[in-house]
């Protein structure tokens, strides 16, 4: 028995003792405790069980790495195949037979991954290659219906860590191909394209809600913030933006750009915001709980810096700096509407942090020598212990909220 | 439906998928020409497959003003099928094509860059994998670098795959063993 646990005991026994626990009360919450005590065992059983099967899938990929000559061509696709094979089947039979689920699950991630380590040796065996990254496209969508059916919330992580993945590629080699050299266009491109992500998100959070997979929206929710504050968070630094073109309309007729090749620019911005209009729109006709709203309005905002991209660059920062600002307010005022502490940390650091951004950006170069050192110290002490304060006072008020 | 039916319904499209591709390329294999082309490498490495050669065709970049280009118009993204006619010590390309022709051999990509009459077209096929420890034809240790051959097997619709590298003429894994046993020896 830990420590802990046997601390938690001794004053169970204390209180019992001073007359303000009952016998019974004690032994209710002594059961209680171990309960909850071996249930964080078998998380733990779950933890050495993932680091194993990511170990498997590790050593696979590192098989796949390294060249095996020695094989001829079906002796290599065999052992591809077998071990990819073994693992699905491994993870069924042990979540099947009931005893092992949790080994099972980890099974089943490994042969998800494993499904990556394949394709690459399949492409290594026929000297395969492809210019846009087509293997990690197969590798997710395939993978969707493994998470559907297993309802493991870690496959579906390893799902969208590789959707994010090829989302990611994929911009960037069409980016790659445009032969574009400027750097606004990728500043725009990543961090829209990875809002869009988050507004496809919060519509699938949206469509879980209230179904049999329920289980996954917590999984789904919890990349939103990160992805959708990261645009604002880029796109609000003045210096990228400063010699950007000036305002479309202020700029003589026979001067102005075509649109239609900088809308081509922008295309994975828009096929990512249709993405997430399409879902947006399925999840609105099933309900308008909060996460929709919440994607419409990350939308909204896509939309205006993309448009601004066309018509006003110079524009940019400004919005994006309001949209930061804006976000996390709104993220600490849903927070507290909602009683959950972490966005509400969420929300602080993420104001914080524009502040800091601020901060470095508009003042370091007019300070010199120690003063930069001595004000940025300063700063940086005043935001931990705001910080600080905040969280706790956040925390006071969720805890006296909570009935 | 039967979980267990479930479970093995949803693994099946990414086993079958893997399988496809082995299948399409063994199919693309039986049924091709064999074509040898230049190759301009260098030996780069990929965390999923391993090492490879990389193995840039020279008909990557064309001059289309010395070819029939019968394909004027492609733009960047637009698909399009070069002809291939045998020549020693490898093939040469003699046209730009918009789809592939019967009795015509030719090889297709996609046109990622243009240039005046340079264009620069990906085929998909530049990589050539190499064990761990073999030796690199494309950086020697001392003394020029030797010519390097792609040996490509091309179906009628143009799709290619590459099968071998020749090294001075000879086989890669032929070569190979040969300059590993001359390593030892030293």
């Amino acid at each position: 028995m830990s420590k802990r646990l046997q601390a938690l005991e001794g004053a169970l026994v204390e209180l019992e003792r001073e007359g303000r626990l009952s016998a019974e009360q004690r032994e209710l919450v002594n059961a209680r405790l171990r309960e909850v005590w071996n249930a964080r065992r078998i998380d733990f059983t779950a933890v050495v069980a993932a680091f194993g099967a990511l170990l498997m899938a590790a050593g696979l990929l590192y098989l796949i790495g390294y060249n095996w000559e020695l094989l001829g061509k079906p002796g290599k696709l065999g052992i591809v195949f077998g071990v990819w094979f073994g693992l699905h089947f491994a993870g069924w039979r042990l979540a099947q037979g009931g005893d092992y689920p949790r080994l099972g699950r980890a099974f089943t991630l490994a042969g998800v991954l494993a499904f990556g380590g394949a394709l690459g040796l399949v492409a290594q065996i026929y000297n395969l290659s492809s210019h846009y990254p087509n293997a990690v496209l197969l590798w997710w969508t395939l993978s969707i219906p493994i998470a559907l059916v297993t309802r493991s919330r870690a496959v579906l992580v390893a799902v969208l860590a590789l959707a994010l993945v090829w989302t990611a590629w994929h911009t960037g080699v069409w980016l790659d191909d445009q032969q574009s050299n400027h750097e606004r266009d990728w500043l725009l491109n990543f961090p829209l394209v990875g809002a869009a992500f988050a507004a496809v998100l919060c519509a699938l959070v949206a469509l879980c809600e209230d179904t049999s997979f329920e289980e996954f929206a917590p999984v789904l929710r919890r990349p939103i913030l990160a992805l959708a504050a990261a645009a604002p968070f880029v796109l609000a630094f003045h210096e990228p933006w400063s010699d950007a073109p000036p305002h479309w309309w202020s700029r003589p007729e026979l001067e102005r750009p075509a649109l239609a090749e900088h809308f081509e620019l922008l295309a994975p911005v828009w096929a990512a915001c249709a993405c997430a209009a399409i879902a947006l729109a399925v999840a609105t006709v099933r309900s308008r709980a909060l996460h929709v709203r919440i994607g419409w309005g990350v939308l909204a905002a896509i939309a205006l810096h993309a448009l601004l991209a066309l018509f006003a660059p110079r524009w940019i920062p400004i919005f994006a700096n309001v949209a930061l600002f804006g976000g996390a307010l709104t993220a600490i005022a849903l927070a507290t509407h909602l009683g959950r502490a972490s966005l509400a940390s969420a929300g602080i650091l993420l104001f914080l942090a524009g502040v800091v951004a601020r901060y470095f950006e508009y003042l370091w170069d007019k300070l010199e020598g120690a003063y930069a050192f001595l004000s940025t110290g300063a700063l940086l002490l005043g935001v931990a212990w705001v910080f600080e304060n905040r969280r706790r006072a956040a925390r006071a008020r969720l805890e006296a909220s909570k009935p | 439906m039967n979980p267990t039916l479930k479970f093995w319904a949803a693994v099946a499209p990414s086993f079958l998928a893997v399988a496809g591709i082995a299948v399409r390329s063994e199919l693309l294999l039986a049924h091709a020409v064999e074509v040898r082309l230049e190759v301009r490498p260098y030996d780069p490495m990929d965390a999923l497959s391993g090492r490879y050669i990389a193995a840039p065709l020279a008909i990557a970049v064309l001059e289309v003003d010395t070819l029939r280009n019968e394909c004027a118009h492609a733009q960047p993204g637009d698909s399009v099928w070069v002809a291939l006619e045998p020549g020693e010590p490898w093939w040469r390309p003699t046209a730009v094509l918009c789809a592939p022709q019967p009795d015509v051999l030719s090889l297709r990509g996609v046109v990622r860059e243009q240039y005046d009459s340079r264009w620069s077209i990906d085929y998909d096929i530049d990589r050539f994998y190499i064990p761990h420890d073999a030796e690199d034809p494309s950086a020697p240790a001392s003394g020029p670098r030797p010519q390097i051959i792609a040996v490509l097997h091309i179906d009628a619709d143009g799709a290619g795959i590459l099968t071998d590298l020749l090294v001075e003429g000879e086989p890669y894994a032929e070569w190979n063993a040969r300059q590993q046993q001359a390593t030892q020896e030293r």
